[in-house]
């Protein structure tokens, strides 16, 4: 890609003003300096300053008066200035000077009326001119000041869109200048002086061309100078070939002269020649210009293509992205600092069923229909998210609800917004992207929903559970304590009855009072061990550091009785530290070991207690020889009332196992058994180890 | 060591009780334990205190030496009756003993808490429930030292 600016080569309108600036400065001062060089030479009759060789005519001290206020009115107005006092003083010269050629011209054309206008400074030493003709301002010398008085006065005067007044009189005076000018440097005198009139003095001649190029030049980027100080093609080519044009025709024309006047040769041949040389020189200068402005074309034209292939390529690119964002299913809107909107793409329309609006910023709200997640609050109109963006701030992924005459029905939004910036960080307005969540979000609320109603059973449901649960243990409780009243009556006096009347009944009535005691017995057993059962939950202390080999004697020791009758041997092995309720895990051991003891065979009771670390629990053992228990049966056993002998096998409510197995889970464990029938039995049950509860307090409280 | 041989009056007692079969149990058991005594028995907690205060048809009742007081009673229960009794100067020095089938901790504790001297459960077998009374009459009726019937006023 090329970049650099295709009109390098040329130099630029600035740096040609900037050069041409220095003109009218130096041409002024020059006028003025000529202007006094002469007055100074009428004072002290000094000639060379008056008239530069003896034979020429010398300045008028009026018109070097003339030209010394042409200086200062240039020097004032060089530049474009708005109104000041230089610029006034420099007007009133400028009328001044036009006044001074009007009032001589009206001499010539009527006699008398210039009042001698010309002879007012050293009248007495104009009278006759050392080439025999009375010092007078020349006409053309007061046609060329009214001309200049007429620029300077107009300078900045326009008539039309680049119609400068000012321009054209000062080239017109530039030519009269050039003409008395080469008057004198052909000799030809009819070019600077008119019939029989006095010619224009030499400086005279050369300070006006000094000073209407001066003029012509004072305002180069106005008007004609426009054209020659353009930094385009046409410009280069003037600044080349006029000077050359000019420069080459005046040295031709006067080297010509001098050889027709040495005699070289004559006037047809010296025509001849002199056009032959001047196609030859203007030829050269034209194919030396052309061939500069060929180059620079051919740089313009490469340039201008890359720049067509330039525009070609963003213009792709404009249309991928645009392509990229009309087809995105996410909403874009772009709106400028005003609030004006620059885009809206495809799915923006479709999501919000509206487009574009002209609605101000603080009824967008309104216009588009924009409401909280609710769906019924209104947006406060100063939020809208795209006004936030334009302000400079953020939003993120804010569910919004869209409701309007377009989308009655009303849509979820998810609306994040940007604010614009260009590469100063200047704000350039907003963007807002979003996205239509209507299905999601109102799958989230069914499922919000049914989750709040689930948690709602939930607790409705535990609570009535709980209630039923604390109805039923305190039903198990009363009906328990309350049994037991009635049961007591019945005992006491059937047992009165037995001490008092033993002697007086037959056998048959011992029998029957006996049966009547023994089932009152068990039946205050029974209740007991409801109650034990029923106390498990409710009276579960919190679970303390023991020693569960300690525990262990405890209950050994409460059964004292039962292994002295028995002769039962139990040993102890080594038991770990645990965490329980020091009387529930009596509880267990005393109910264990009794089974134990009472489930014997013919041999004495023989129970080992033992516990092993496996895995994150200690599981503790309570091995027994007795008559041991059919595999099918190792689950049943475990529930309340569950009895696998006779009674008067081996007694018993059937809800000491029971017992324990809900302790055992209430502490975090299980509890089963493994034996064979004739094998004894081993009952078994794992507690948590110590280090794993305290870990897992440890997680729970950070 | 007094006996009772020594002592001119058979012992007062107070049974609060609404069970008949308790009280003839309580009869029974004194009898068995040959204690020389007057049984006076309310069947309510209401009755009680009108006993003890001297109220109504209780005008010419006496003072009791020992309480036997159940719990669980119709009209006011054995609590009240024992909060009353304690919270009053001069009965809160005769001795209340709860008399009850409640092993119910927090019944225990309510009672001991409301200055109950002593709390027995009643056994369910008799001979037990007998060598209970008789160890009754042999502690607080024989051992323990009460002040005198009248010890407040004399020693004002």
């Amino acid at each position: 890609m090329q970049t650099r600016a295709p009109n390098a080569a040329v130099p630029s309108d600035e740096s040609i003003v900037r050069a041409m600036s220095a003109l009218p400065g130096t041409a002024a001062v020059l006028a003025v300096l000529t202007g006094i060089l002469v007055l100074f030479g009428w004072t002290f009759d000094i000639e060379p300053l008056k008239r530069i060789a003896v034979g020429l005519v010398a300045v008028n001290p009026i018109t070097a008066v003339g030209l010394l206020l042409s200086g200062y009115s240039l020097w004032s107005l060089r530049r474009p200035r708005s109104y000041s006092a230089s610029i006034g003083a420099g007007r009133v010269a400028a009328v001044a000077v036009l006044l001074v050629g009007a009032v001589r011209f009206m001499g010539y054309a009527r006699p008398g009326w210039d009042c001698g206008i010309d002879q007012i400074l050293f009248g007495s030493k104009l009278g006759v001119d050392s080439t025999g003709i009375p010092n007078r301002m020349a006409p053309n010398t007061a046609v060329l000041f009214i001309l200049l008085g007429a620029s300077l006065a107009l300078l900045d005067c326009r008539v039309r869109m680049r119609m400068y007044p000012a321009e054209a009189i000062a080239l017109l005076g530039t030519v009269l200048a050039v003409i008395a000018s080469l008057g004198y440097a052909f000799g030809v005198q009819s070019m600077y002086g008119v019939r029989a009139f006095i010619p224009m003095a030499l400086p005279t001649a050369i300070t006006f061309l000094v000073l209407f190029i001066g003029v012509a030049t004072a305002r180069p980027s106005e008007g004609w100078m426009a054209t020659m100080t353009s930094p385009h093609l046409g410009g280069f080519a003037a600044r080349r070939l006029l000077p050359g044009a000019i420069v080459i025709t005046l040295t031709l024309s006067w080297l010509r002269l001098q050889a027709q006047e040495v005699g070289l040769f004559d006037t047809e041949f010296g025509v001849a020649m002199m056009a032959a040389v001047l196609i030859a020189l203007l030829s050269a200068l034209v194919w030396w210009s052309a061939r500069l402005l060929n180059r620079v074309d051919v740089q313009h034209q490469n340039a201008q293509q890359s720049l067509h292939s330039l525009h070609d390529e963003l213009q792709q690119k404009h249309a991928l992205v645009e392509t990229v964002i009309e087809s995105a299913g996410d909403g874009i809107v772009v709106a400028d600092r005003e609030g004006r909107f620059l885009f809206w793409n495809k799915a923006a329309r479709e999501i919000v069923g509206l487009g574009p609006t002209d609605v101000s910023p603080d009824g967008w709200q309104e216009h588009y229909g924009v409401f909280r997640a609710d769906g019924t609050t209104p947006f406060p109109p100063e939020e809208v998210a795209l006004r936030l963006a334009i302000a400079g701030q953020s939003v993120s992924e804010q569910v919004q609800f869209l409701r309007n005459p377009q989308i009655p029905d009303g849509k979820w939004v998810s609306v994040s917004a940007r604010p614009l910036r260009d590469a100063s960080g200047q704000s350039l307005g907003g963007v807002v992207v979003f996205r239509d969540i209507t299905e999601r979000y109102r799958a989230h609320e069914h499922l919000r929903a049914f989750n709040v109603e689930l948690e709602k059973r939930v607790v409705e449901r535990t609570t009535d559970l709980t209630r039923a649960v604390a109805e039923l243990q305190q039903f198990a409780y009363v009906a328990s304590h309350d049994l037991q009243e009635p049961l007591r009556m019945v005992t006491s006096y059937l047992q009165l009855l037995e001490r008092r009347y033993r002697s007086q009944l037959d056998a048959d009535a011992d029998e029957f009072i006996h049966f009547a005691v023994d089932g009152a017995n068990r039946m205050k057993q029974l209740i007991s061990d409801l109650l034990d059962y029923s106390r498990v939950e409710r009276k579960g202390g919190r679970p303390v550091l023991l020693d569960s080999g300690h525990v262990a004697r405890e209950a050994i020791e409460n059964l004292k009785v039962a292994i002295e009758e028995t002769g039962a041997d139990i040993r102890i092995g080594e038991l770990p530290e645990i965490l329980a309720d020091p009387t529930q895990l009596r509880q267990v051991f005393q109910n264990l070991l009794g089974n134990a003891i009472k489930f014997h065979g013919e041999a004495p009771p023989r129970i080992q207690i033992s516990a092993a670390r496996e895995g994150e629990s200690w599981t503790f053992s309570v091995r027994d020889n007795g008559i041991g228990i059919d595999p099918q049966h190792s689950q049943r056993i475990f529930e309340v009332f569950q009895r696998l002998h006779a009674r008067h096998e081996y007694p018993g409510t059937g809800i000491g196992l029971a017992v324990c197995k809900k302790i055992i889970e209430r502490l975090g464990g299980r509890i089963w058994v493994e034996s064979e029938p004739g094998r004894g039995a081993n009952f078994k049950f794992t507690l948590p180890q110590l280090e794993v509860i305290e870990h897992e307090q440890h997680s729970r409280a950070a | 060591m007094s006996n009772t041989a020594e002592r001119p009056e058979p012992i007062e007692i107070l049974l609060v009780e609404d069970s008949l079969g308790d009280i003839r149990l309580m009869r029974e058991a004194l009898r068995d334990a040959r204690v020389s005594n007057r049984l006076h028995v309310v069947e309510n907690g209401s009755d009680a205190m009108d006993f003890l205060r001297c109220r109504g048809r209780f005008s010419g009742a006496s003072r009791p030496d020992l309480i036997l007081l159940d719990l669980n009673l119709p009209r006011k229960d054995g609590r009240e009756v024992l909060a009353e009794i304690k919270a009053d100067e001069d009965l809160r020095l005769i001795p209340v003993i709860i008399l009850t089938t409640s092993a119910s901790e927090a019944d225990i504790l309510t009672s001991y808490d409301l200055h109950a001297n002593c709390y027995l459960v009643k056994p369910v077998d008799i001979d037990r429930f007998f060598d209970l009374v008789r160890s009754l009459h042999g502690f607080w009726l024989t051992v323990v030292k009460y002040p005198a019937k009248d010890a407040r006023s004399l020693a004002a």
